[in-house]
């Protein structure tokens, strides 16, 4: 099978969300042992949310059905193929460095590579929330919530993912939009799967409504963790505020969030082995975000001011 | 005797995992350390100094789940916490992992007599 690709790949608002959908389905439908051959030709621009739910779609055809998965041609672009090498997709999936980027320096200082989560060092969330505050204006309190949420998502997923290798993040600042974007996903059984094996009232919704709920406080996979469920709520509850992007894919569920609307909500027709979660903050200056006990620490009750619960 | 754990030797000034692939660093690796600690000791100061980040799966690893092993009241008797320069949420991040963990436990119990709990009536 060829696949001729082009656009702007990736999920969410201003991507490509139909394509790319359409070529995880093809990757995750491929029969056992068959190849994919993908022309990368046409491509202008990667999102993360593509290079995570990419590299998740075809670790799992490759290494469970020793699908063949090759690209035949590389984006045209120099730029977009010094992304390739930069965001640390090319070694990660073993592939050979693209041609004719070795005298092109991107600034590697926006973005955080790709990793697997059990390879990242013990600041990954801080590194992210360094990425974000560049351009939104954070306390203290909202900067460490940030980072233990970020760090609590990575937990679950290590601990609950229930493959052999966890998942794989990536982050990266867009400084011409005044956006950062951020993607995380796993190879694992998907939201529905893992909720309803703990509580059977999920079993009766469909997999969108399940995502839904899944941002919901308290929400988890499992009655014997505490304080589970807080990591997707809160990081929701952020990127309601800041009137951002939120987007899930998981099995056969895709939620796109912004703000506070509910963009689209879809079933699709073929499952997604995983889940995949992408956030887009946007820049708001002008704006500082506090933690409501900070507020209240020194005699401020929000009213004027949007706030979450927290 | 007393005893002092000072959590920032141990696992580094955020505290993330609850169960890491190697073990190292994670939340069972610390309760491990003060079981082990309370074993041999009347008392034991878990010094929180310098901790900027804990995860609620890490507080209820490392300190919820001593609630199987020792009772509310013996901890608060045995289990001093310095809290220093550690960030001001810490401490609630404990208490509540402390909290609802014995929530839990008390539902685990009820179930075992045969009374249900719904998990909306035993978390905060």
């Amino acid at each position: 099978m060829a696949v001729r690709l082009s656009g702007r790949l990736g999920l969410g608002l201003n991507c490509d969300t139909e394509q790319t959908l359409d070529l995880l389905e093809r990757i995750s439908g491929l029969k056992e042992g068959k190849r994919i051959n993908l022309s990368f030709q046409d491509i202008d621009f990667f999102y993360p949310s593509f290079l995570v739910s990419f590299m998740i779609a075809c670790d799992k055809a490759t290494k469970e059905k020793q699908c063949t998965v090759s690209i035949t041609d590389w984006p045209e672009e120099p730029e977009v193929r010094c992304y390739l090498r930069d965001s640390g997709f090319c070694q990660l999936a073993s592939l050979p460095e693209p041609p004719q980027v070795e005298n092109i320096e991107h600034d590697k200082e926006n973005i955080l590579p790709i990793e697997h989560l059990e390879m990242v060092g013990p600041t990954f969330g801080a590194d992210l929330v360094a990425l974000l505050e560049r351009r939104i204006d954070l306390s203290t309190g909202v900067n460490r919530q940030l980072e233990e949420c970020i760090e609590e998502l990575r937990a679950n997923i290590i601990q609950h993912s229930q493959t052999k290798w966890s998942g794989v993040a990536l982050g990266q600042d867009y400084p011409a939009s005044g956006r950062v974007r951020f993607s995380i996903g796993d190879a694992g059984i998907g939201i529905k799967t893992h909720l309803c094996e703990q509580h059977s009232q999920y079993r009766e919704l469909s997999t969108t409504d399940v995502l839904r709920k899944s941002l919901e406080q308290g929400v988890s996979g499992t009655d014997l963790e505490t304080n589970s469920g807080q990591g997707l709520y809160e990081l929701q509850q952020f990127v309601e505020l800041n009137g951002g992007e939120l987007v899930i894919l998981s099995e056969d569920g895709f939620l796109l969030l912004e703000g506070r609307q509910v963009k689209e909500k879809r079933l699709l027709k073929w499952k997604f082995q995983g889940t995949i979660v992408c956030l887009t903050f946007e820049a708001d200056y002008g704006s500082k975000y506090y933690l409501r006990s900070e507020l209240e620490q020194n005699g401020i009750i929000p009213t004027n001011t949007e706030a979450g619960d927290q | 005797m007393s005893q002092k754990i000072v959590v920032k030797e141990l696992m580094g000034e955020r505290c993330s995992q609850r169960l890491s692939p190697n073990g190292f660093r994670d939340g069972r690796f610390l309760r491990d350390v003060i079981l082990y600690e309370l074993q041999r000791n009347d008392s034991l100061e878990v010094d929180l100094n310098g901790i900027v980040v804990m995860t609620p799966s890490f507080a209820d690893e490392a300190f919820g789940k001593l609630l199987y092993d020792y009772s509310s009241d013996q901890l608060t008797k045995q289990l001093k916490f310095i809290i220093g320069t550690a960030e001001p949420h810490i401490v609630n991040r404990i208490n509540s992992a402390v909290s609802n963990r014995s929530a839990i436990i008390e539902a685990e119990k009820q179930k075992k007599q045969g009374n249900h709990f719904s998990k909306e009536s035993v978390t905060s």
